[in-house]
């Protein structure tokens, strides 16, 4: 995780210096599909990327979309370096919010309120440009992300003994990490 | 250029392959639950039963049922006694004093004699003078169904209040046993009263529609969830249990009229004939959803309010207007929808509805079929209501509340004890 965020300010660092060489800038934009495999149920995901390309380094913003579990929104800064031969491969690195789309599921039918929020959102991945020129190109990229959901759930259950005439509050919270490996094909332009 | 692509993404898959094996994609997810609970304080028996006069006032907390008896307010402060209200000026009510009296919930009033349950035994105090209170006799077991099973130490310490508490529990979601204890849950307040109208002169007092207890002549009435009981107060200072019948289930107020007990329940309403008041005869049943009811009458109708929530099963809440001019057949003339409406009270053409946090609602009644709403006061979590003598006492969350209707087209508030 760590390794992760250090990436990220690593590459911020370089676009910012390269940008201060007066070398023009190419805008580049990454959208994927793809699935998501963990331990829940597979899901799809998109996502869209959008920003700065300089020689090996790109950094951006992007928005995707993750039904892993809870559906989410994720967004995020995206920073990727490429490599190889024809700098076909690159890694890439994402740090942003989850932001959760949905708030009622079956399994909560139990209690009688629930909210959900969302939290961090980190990704990185390791990607391979198809054919790849230099308008635009398919590529393939293979990802380790977590994205964080808490649920505050609380209950409400009529009770038939004393002390009677009491209100409680008793509520759960639950804090998930919910993890995927992702496999996505893309789009870059 | 095909080869080079497929040996890509085969590697790809490959990858995630040994990713997935490497157990990196373990869900993590911790749990946490807060839940309150009561801790019981015991005093001994004769501590409590010493304790049982008029005391200091105390402010009101919790209040459940109301009770009027000529220029007093009787207030139960739910589970812990009994606060005495001097209502000479009902635009300034007075708490003059607060009978202590651990496992209340139910009062009424016949002459001087105030009688109310103290967990399963019946205590009659005399109140000849409210500032003087003192217990004339107690009548043990009489409420059977109180008993506290797990909580009742012994027979020599009775709980007086409850310590509320509230822990925290961390645990993994995967070790998900801590569900099974979430019965410790929410009680939905359920403050009660009542309405068994009488005059200010007579020798029984007024309850609200929420009530349990009804004094009809020389019995009081007390319905349980299953049973009636009938307690014979010829004497008033010297209450004998007279008989228990068998009701069934369900049964939440009892409402007297006249020669007739409705009695209501979850599943319907229930008229009893008291023409042998030791030996109430049912006559007749009108059946409805299953839910929360209490129920008042008059001569020719009887209003029901169906509520849903707070232990009450069902969903529906509305109010019930019921053609009881055949006792053994009473008919549904219409159902008006409402919020959460819980007691009633009519006094003349006015139909006083207690409509949770809708607050108060008064209609004018005078067609049965054509009910219409005059005025709404929104309070929290009105519960029950009592007007009598063009003042309309109602008990919401927040205190005891008094309106003045003289003028039915201009009701106003005209006093408030808050609670604390």
């Amino acid at each position: 995780m760590k390794n992760i965020i250090l990436f990220f300010l690593a590459t911020v660092s370089f676009t910012v210096a390269f940008a201060q060489q007066k070398i023009k800038p190419v805008f580049n934009s990454y959208t994927a599909a793809g699935i998501q495999i963990g331990q829940s149920e597979p899901s799809a995901t998109a996502e869209t990327i959008n920003g700065i390309k300089y020689r090996n380094w790109f950094a951006g913003a992007g928005v995707a979309y993750s039904a892993y579990k809870y559906r989410s929104l994720p967004i995020f800064f995206d920073a990727r370096y490429s490599f190889g031969k024809k700098k076909q491969f690159f890694i890439s690195g994402d740090i942003g919010y989850n932001m959760n789309i949905k708030t009622n599921y079956e399994e909560d039918m139990f209690y009688y309120n629930v909210k959900y929020k969302g939290g961090m959102y980190l990704n990185s991945g390791l990607g391979c440009l198809l054919q790849p020129t230099k308008k635009h190109s398919f590529y393939v990229q293979l990802n380790y992300g977590i994205k964080q959901e808490r649920k505050i759930a609380k209950e409400f259950i009529w009770i038939d003994f004393p002390p009677y005439n009491r209100s409680n509050e008793n509520y759960y919270t639950y804090k998930y990490d919910l993890k995927t490996v992702e496999v996505k094909l893309g789009f870059r332009f | 250029m095909k080869k080079t692509l497929l040996k890509t993404i085969s590697l790809f898959f490959v990858a995630a392959v040994l990713v997935l094996q490497q157990g990196c994609i373990k869900d993590s997810c911790h749990k946490t639950y807060t839940y309150t609970y009561f801790v019981p304080v015991y005093k001994t028996s004769a501590e409590v039963r010493a304790n049982i006069k008029s005391n200091a006032p105390k402010a009101v907390t919790n209040p459940g049922k109301i009770y009027i008896k000529g220029n007093y307010i009787f207030l139960n402060e739910v589970d812990k006694g009994i606060h005495v209200i001097d209502n000479t000026n009902p635009a300034a009510p007075k708490n003059i004093a607060f009978i202590d009296l651990p496992g209340n919930v139910d009062i009424a009033v016949k002459n001087d004699i105030l009688y109310a349950d103290f967990y399963m035994d019946l205590v009659a105090i005399d109140i000849s003078n409210p500032l003087n209170a003192k217990v004339v006799k107690f009548v043990p077991a009489v409420f059977p169904e109180r008993v506290y099973y797990g909580f009742n130490i012994d027979s020599t310490k009775v709980i007086c209040d409850w310590v509320k508490k509230t822990e925290t529990v961390n645990y993994d979601c995967e070790n998900d046993s801590m569900a099974a204890f979430s019965g410790g849950g929410v009680l939905a307040n359920a403050m009660d009263a009542g309405l068994s109208k009488s005059s200010a002169g007579t020798p029984v007092g007024i309850s609200g529609s929420l009530a349990r207890f009804a004094l009809v002549n020389d019995y009081m009435y007390s319905v349980s969830s299953d049973s009636l009981r009938i307690i014979n107060v010829t004497a008033a200072a010297n209450p004998v249990t007279a008989s228990t019948m068998n009701l069934g289930w369900g049964i939440e107020t009892i409402f007297p009229f006249k020669d007739k007990l409705f009695l209501g329940s979850s599943s319907g309403m229930f008229i009893y004939s008291m023409q042998d008041p030791v030996h109430p005869v049912k006559e007749g049943t009108f059946t409805h959803v299953r839910t929360c009811d209490p129920v008042i009458a008059d001569d020719n109708i009887a209003y029901v309010t169906l509520h849903s929530g707070s232990g009450c099963a069902g969903f529906s809440n509305q109010l019930d207007v019921l053609n009881i001019t055949n006792i053994q057949s009473p008919q549904l003339i219409k159902s008006y929808p409402l919020t959460n409406p819980r007691g009633l009270s009519k006094d003349g053409d006015m139909l006083f509805v207690c409509d949770g946090n809708d607050g108060l609602k008064i209609f004018n009644a005078v067609d049965p079929v054509n009910i219409s709403l005059l005025q709404q006061f929104i309070l929290p979590a009105a519960n029950d209501v009592i007007a009598f003598n063009h003042i309309a006492l109602v008990i919401a969350k927040d205190g005891l509340y008094q309106f003045d209707y003289t003028n039915t087209r201009n009701v106003k508030l005209i006093s408030k004890i808050s609670t604390q």
